[in-house]
Protein backbone atom coordinates (compact mmCIF):
# COMPACT_ATOMS: atom_id res chain seq x y z
CA UNK A 1 0.00 0.00 0.00
CA UNK A 2 1.10 3.57 -0.75
CA UNK A 3 2.35 5.78 1.70
CA UNK A 4 0.90 8.87 2.22
CA UNK A 5 1.99 11.84 2.41
CA UNK A 6 -0.12 15.41 3.42
CA UNK A 7 1.74 18.52 1.29
CA UNK A 8 0.50 21.79 2.77
CA UNK A 9 1.26 24.83 0.98
CA UNK A 10 -0.72 27.80 -0.23
CA UNK A 11 1.09 27.93 -3.65
CA UNK A 12 -0.62 25.79 -6.51
CA UNK A 13 2.43 25.70 -8.57
CA UNK A 14 4.21 24.17 -5.45
CA UNK A 15 1.64 21.86 -4.21
CA UNK A 16 1.37 20.74 -8.35
CA UNK A 17 5.77 20.02 -8.27
CA UNK A 18 5.80 18.32 -4.70
CA UNK A 19 2.51 15.96 -6.01
CA UNK A 20 4.57 15.65 -9.15
CA UNK A 21 7.43 14.56 -7.60
CA UNK A 22 6.05 12.08 -4.68
CA UNK A 23 3.58 10.35 -7.37
CA UNK A 24 6.15 9.77 -9.93
CA UNK A 25 7.96 7.69 -7.09
CA UNK A 26 4.79 5.52 -5.85
CA UNK A 27 3.53 8.12 -3.11
CA UNK A 28 -0.04 8.98 -2.41
CA UNK A 29 -0.67 12.78 -2.07
CA UNK A 30 -2.93 14.48 -0.02
CA UNK A 31 -3.18 17.92 -0.88
CA UNK A 32 -4.33 21.10 1.27
CA UNK A 33 -3.93 24.89 0.99
CA UNK A 34 -2.81 26.01 3.94
CA UNK A 35 -2.32 25.20 7.81
CA UNK A 36 -6.26 25.28 8.88
CA UNK A 37 -6.77 22.57 5.51
CA UNK A 38 -3.66 20.76 6.28
CA UNK A 39 -5.33 20.29 9.84
CA UNK A 40 -8.38 18.99 9.03
CA UNK A 41 -7.26 16.61 6.41
CA UNK A 42 -4.42 15.32 9.00
CA UNK A 43 -7.25 14.57 11.27
CA UNK A 44 -9.74 13.40 9.05
CA UNK A 45 -6.56 10.71 7.30
CA UNK A 46 -3.71 9.52 9.37
CA UNK A 47 -0.96 10.20 6.83
CA UNK A 48 2.81 8.90 7.04
CA UNK A 49 4.30 12.19 6.67
CA UNK A 50 3.70 16.03 6.29
CA UNK A 51 5.14 18.56 3.97
CA UNK A 52 4.59 22.29 5.08
CA UNK A 53 5.34 25.72 3.87
CA UNK A 54 5.41 27.70 7.20
CA UNK A 55 4.24 31.37 5.54
CA UNK A 56 0.70 30.94 4.96
CA UNK A 57 -2.86 32.40 5.80
CA UNK A 58 -5.07 31.15 8.67
CA UNK A 59 -2.75 28.60 9.99
CA UNK A 60 0.90 29.02 9.44
CA UNK A 61 3.32 25.94 8.96
CA UNK A 62 5.00 26.28 12.87
CA UNK A 63 1.00 26.70 14.42
CA UNK A 64 0.17 23.52 12.39
CA UNK A 65 3.32 21.52 13.96
CA UNK A 66 2.20 22.38 17.23
CA UNK A 67 -1.45 21.39 16.45
CA UNK A 68 -0.19 17.94 15.09
CA UNK A 69 2.26 17.53 18.04
CA UNK A 70 -0.49 17.53 20.22
CA UNK A 71 -2.54 14.63 18.28
CA UNK A 72 -1.44 11.47 19.70
CA UNK A 73 -1.41 10.15 16.50
CA UNK A 74 0.93 12.56 14.87
CA UNK A 75 3.55 12.53 17.73
CA UNK A 76 6.23 10.10 15.76
CA UNK A 77 4.84 11.10 12.05
CA UNK A 78 7.74 13.11 10.06
CA UNK A 79 6.94 16.48 9.75
CA UNK A 80 9.18 18.68 6.94
CA UNK A 81 8.78 22.27 6.51
CA UNK A 82 9.77 23.58 3.07
CA UNK A 83 10.01 27.18 3.10
CA UNK A 84 11.80 30.15 1.85
CA UNK A 85 12.70 30.92 5.12
CA UNK A 86 16.34 30.03 5.30
CA UNK A 87 17.55 31.60 8.79
CA UNK A 88 18.92 29.94 11.38
CA UNK A 89 16.30 31.41 13.90
CA UNK A 90 13.33 30.01 12.15
CA UNK A 91 15.23 27.05 11.92
CA UNK A 92 15.47 26.82 15.33
CA UNK A 93 11.72 28.00 16.34
CA UNK A 94 10.95 24.96 13.48
CA UNK A 95 12.86 22.54 15.56
CA UNK A 96 10.86 23.94 18.84
CA UNK A 97 8.14 23.53 17.13
CA UNK A 98 8.51 19.96 16.56
CA UNK A 99 9.78 19.79 13.00
CA UNK A 100 11.70 17.03 12.10
CA UNK A 101 13.53 18.84 9.03
CA UNK A 102 13.88 22.39 7.02
CA UNK A 103 13.77 22.32 3.65
CA UNK A 104 14.69 25.94 1.47
CA UNK A 105 12.56 26.20 -1.36
CA UNK A 106 13.22 25.57 -4.58
CA UNK A 107 13.57 22.23 -3.64
CA UNK A 108 15.47 19.68 -5.78
CA UNK A 109 12.76 16.51 -6.49
CA UNK A 110 15.99 14.08 -5.91
CA UNK A 111 17.04 15.29 -2.98
CA UNK A 112 12.97 15.97 -1.79
CA UNK A 113 12.57 11.89 -2.53
CA UNK A 114 16.05 10.79 -0.98
CA UNK A 115 15.03 12.24 2.23
CA UNK A 116 11.14 11.27 2.42
CA UNK A 117 12.50 8.36 1.39
CA UNK A 118 14.94 7.59 4.37
CA UNK A 119 11.94 8.96 6.80
CA UNK A 120 8.82 6.56 6.01
CA UNK A 121 10.63 4.37 3.04
CA UNK B 1 8.00 87.27 13.45
CA UNK B 2 4.96 85.37 14.25
CA UNK B 3 3.56 86.30 10.86
CA UNK B 4 6.14 84.76 9.04
CA UNK B 5 6.55 81.12 11.15
CA UNK B 6 2.88 81.22 10.03
CA UNK B 7 3.89 81.80 6.29
CA UNK B 8 5.98 79.16 6.81
CA UNK B 9 4.18 76.32 8.66
CA UNK B 10 1.26 77.33 5.69
CA UNK B 11 4.06 76.61 3.01
CA UNK B 12 4.91 73.89 4.53
CA UNK B 13 1.78 72.15 5.05
CA UNK B 14 1.13 72.80 1.09
CA UNK B 15 4.26 71.16 0.39
CA UNK B 16 3.48 68.45 1.86
CA UNK B 17 -0.33 68.06 1.28
CA UNK B 18 1.29 67.91 -2.55
CA UNK B 19 3.79 65.45 -1.90
CA UNK B 20 0.91 63.10 -0.04
CA UNK B 21 -1.76 63.60 -3.21
CA UNK B 22 1.46 62.58 -6.16
CA UNK B 23 2.61 59.86 -3.41
CA UNK B 24 -1.01 58.80 -3.36
CA UNK B 25 -1.06 58.06 -6.89
CA UNK B 26 2.23 56.77 -7.30
CA UNK B 27 1.27 54.15 -4.70
CA UNK B 28 -1.96 53.26 -6.26
CA UNK B 29 -0.03 53.01 -9.35
CA UNK B 30 2.73 50.70 -8.17
CA UNK B 31 0.24 48.47 -6.15
CA UNK B 32 -2.11 48.20 -9.16
CA UNK B 33 0.83 46.91 -11.17
CA UNK B 34 2.09 44.41 -8.49
CA UNK B 35 -1.19 43.17 -8.76
CA UNK B 36 -1.10 42.90 -12.68
CA UNK B 37 2.36 41.06 -11.92
CA UNK B 38 0.93 38.35 -9.53
CA UNK B 39 -1.84 37.29 -11.86
CA UNK B 40 0.66 37.32 -14.91
CA UNK B 41 3.05 35.35 -12.66
CA UNK B 42 0.13 33.22 -11.38
CA UNK B 43 -1.18 32.41 -14.89
CA UNK B 44 2.73 31.73 -16.05
CA UNK B 45 3.16 29.38 -13.77
CA UNK B 46 0.38 27.18 -13.72
CA UNK B 47 0.64 27.42 -17.35
CA UNK B 48 4.18 26.16 -17.24
CA UNK B 49 3.37 23.25 -14.58
CA UNK B 50 0.41 22.23 -17.01
CA UNK B 51 2.19 22.35 -19.99
CA UNK B 52 5.17 20.25 -18.07
CA UNK B 53 2.91 17.47 -16.59
CA UNK B 54 1.67 16.83 -20.33
CA UNK B 55 5.31 16.96 -21.85
CA UNK B 56 6.37 14.63 -18.84
CA UNK B 57 3.15 12.27 -19.20
CA UNK B 58 3.90 11.97 -23.43
CA UNK B 59 7.69 11.35 -23.28
CA UNK B 60 7.16 8.57 -20.42
CA UNK B 61 4.53 7.35 -22.99
CA UNK B 62 7.52 7.18 -25.52
CA UNK B 63 10.07 5.80 -23.64
CA UNK B 64 7.78 3.15 -22.50
CA UNK B 65 7.33 2.48 -26.33
CA UNK B 66 10.24 2.79 -27.47
CA UNK B 67 12.29 1.21 -24.82
CA UNK B 68 11.10 -2.46 -25.39
CA UNK B 69 11.37 -2.41 -29.11
CA UNK B 70 14.75 -1.11 -29.09
CA UNK B 71 15.78 -3.81 -27.04
CA UNK B 72 14.14 -6.25 -29.26
CA UNK B 73 15.68 -5.55 -32.24
CA UNK B 74 19.06 -4.69 -30.88
CA UNK B 75 21.90 -6.90 -32.00
CA UNK B 76 23.44 -8.52 -28.44
CA UNK B 77 25.68 -5.44 -27.22
CA UNK B 78 24.09 -3.18 -29.62
CA UNK B 79 23.48 0.58 -28.62
CA UNK B 80 19.61 1.03 -29.72
CA UNK B 81 18.91 0.20 -25.85
CA UNK B 82 21.41 2.09 -24.27
CA UNK B 83 20.75 4.65 -26.59
CA UNK B 84 17.17 4.62 -25.58
CA UNK B 85 17.94 3.96 -21.69
CA UNK B 86 20.35 7.47 -22.07
CA UNK B 87 17.43 9.54 -23.26
CA UNK B 88 15.23 8.37 -20.65
CA UNK B 89 17.96 9.45 -17.83
CA UNK B 90 18.17 12.88 -19.80
CA UNK B 91 14.28 13.03 -19.82
CA UNK B 92 14.18 12.26 -15.94
CA UNK B 93 17.30 14.51 -15.28
CA UNK B 94 15.52 17.34 -17.14
CA UNK B 95 12.07 17.18 -15.59
CA UNK B 96 13.81 17.36 -12.03
CA UNK B 97 15.70 20.42 -13.16
CA UNK B 98 12.15 21.92 -14.47
CA UNK B 99 10.40 21.26 -11.18
CA UNK B 100 13.29 23.28 -9.24
CA UNK B 101 12.45 25.95 -12.13
CA UNK B 102 8.84 25.74 -11.83
CA UNK B 103 8.88 26.79 -8.20
CA UNK B 104 10.21 30.50 -9.18
CA UNK B 105 6.71 31.78 -9.06
CA UNK B 106 5.94 30.71 -5.22
CA UNK B 107 9.08 33.13 -4.45
CA UNK B 108 8.14 35.84 -6.98
CA UNK B 109 4.99 36.08 -5.66
CA UNK B 110 6.39 36.21 -1.76
CA UNK B 111 8.28 38.81 -3.25
CA UNK B 112 5.70 40.86 -4.96
CA UNK B 113 3.88 40.47 -1.28
CA UNK B 114 7.11 41.98 0.73
CA UNK B 115 6.58 44.93 -2.05
CA UNK B 116 3.60 45.48 -1.06
CA UNK B 117 4.35 45.57 2.22
CA UNK B 118 7.04 47.50 1.99
CA UNK B 119 4.61 50.35 -0.13
CA UNK B 120 2.22 50.35 2.70
CA UNK B 121 4.92 51.35 5.24
CA UNK B 122 6.11 54.41 2.64
CA UNK B 123 2.15 55.27 2.45
CA UNK B 124 2.12 55.09 6.76
CA UNK B 125 5.57 57.12 6.63
CA UNK B 126 3.92 59.82 4.27
CA UNK B 127 0.94 59.84 6.45
CA UNK B 128 2.89 61.10 9.60
CA UNK B 129 4.48 63.57 7.56
CA UNK B 130 1.01 65.28 7.36
CA UNK B 131 1.76 65.82 11.32
CA UNK B 132 4.43 68.53 10.23
CA UNK B 133 4.81 71.13 11.12
CA UNK B 134 2.69 70.88 14.27
CA UNK B 135 4.34 67.42 15.69
CA UNK B 136 7.95 68.10 17.63
CA UNK B 137 10.87 66.03 15.84
CA UNK B 138 11.43 63.71 18.21
CA UNK B 139 7.72 62.78 17.96
CA UNK B 140 7.83 62.88 14.08
CA UNK B 141 10.61 60.65 13.94
CA UNK B 142 8.85 58.22 16.64
CA UNK B 143 6.31 57.74 14.39
CA UNK B 144 8.32 57.35 11.32
CA UNK B 145 10.12 54.52 13.21
CA UNK B 146 7.25 53.16 13.91
CA UNK B 147 5.17 53.38 10.58
CA UNK B 148 8.69 52.07 9.06
CA UNK B 149 8.96 48.75 11.15
CA UNK B 150 6.01 47.27 10.87
CA UNK B 151 6.37 45.50 8.01
CA UNK B 152 5.29 41.76 9.45
CA UNK B 153 6.99 39.89 6.77
CA UNK B 154 10.15 38.14 6.07
CA UNK B 155 12.23 38.15 2.69
CA UNK B 156 13.05 36.15 0.47
CA UNK B 157 17.01 35.95 0.34
CA UNK B 158 17.26 33.57 -2.84
CA UNK B 159 19.04 35.28 -5.46
CA UNK B 160 18.91 32.21 -7.59
CA UNK B 161 16.86 28.59 -8.28
CA UNK B 162 19.94 26.72 -7.36
CA UNK B 163 19.52 27.64 -3.61
CA UNK B 164 17.54 25.33 -1.54
CA UNK B 165 18.97 23.12 0.88
CA UNK B 166 17.75 20.43 2.87
CA UNK B 167 18.36 19.93 6.69
CA UNK B 168 16.97 17.14 9.08
CA UNK B 169 17.01 17.43 12.89
CA UNK B 170 16.53 14.05 13.76
CA UNK B 171 16.61 10.97 11.74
Amino acid sequence: MAKTVLAVDDSATIRRMVGFTLKGAGYEVIEAVDGQDGLEKARARQVNLVLTDQNMPRVDGLSLIRALRNLPQYRGVPILVLTTEASDEMKQRGRAAGATGWLVKPFDPNRLLDVIHRLIG
Amino acid sequence: MSLAIERQADAIRGVLARYRELHAAQSRGARAELEKLERLLADAGARLAASFERLCAAAARGVTFIAPRAAANDAPGGSAAAAACAGADDLARAAGEAVTALQFQDLASQLVGHTAARLEALDRMAGELARLPEASMPELCEALAAACGARGVSPVGQGRMSEGGIELFQS
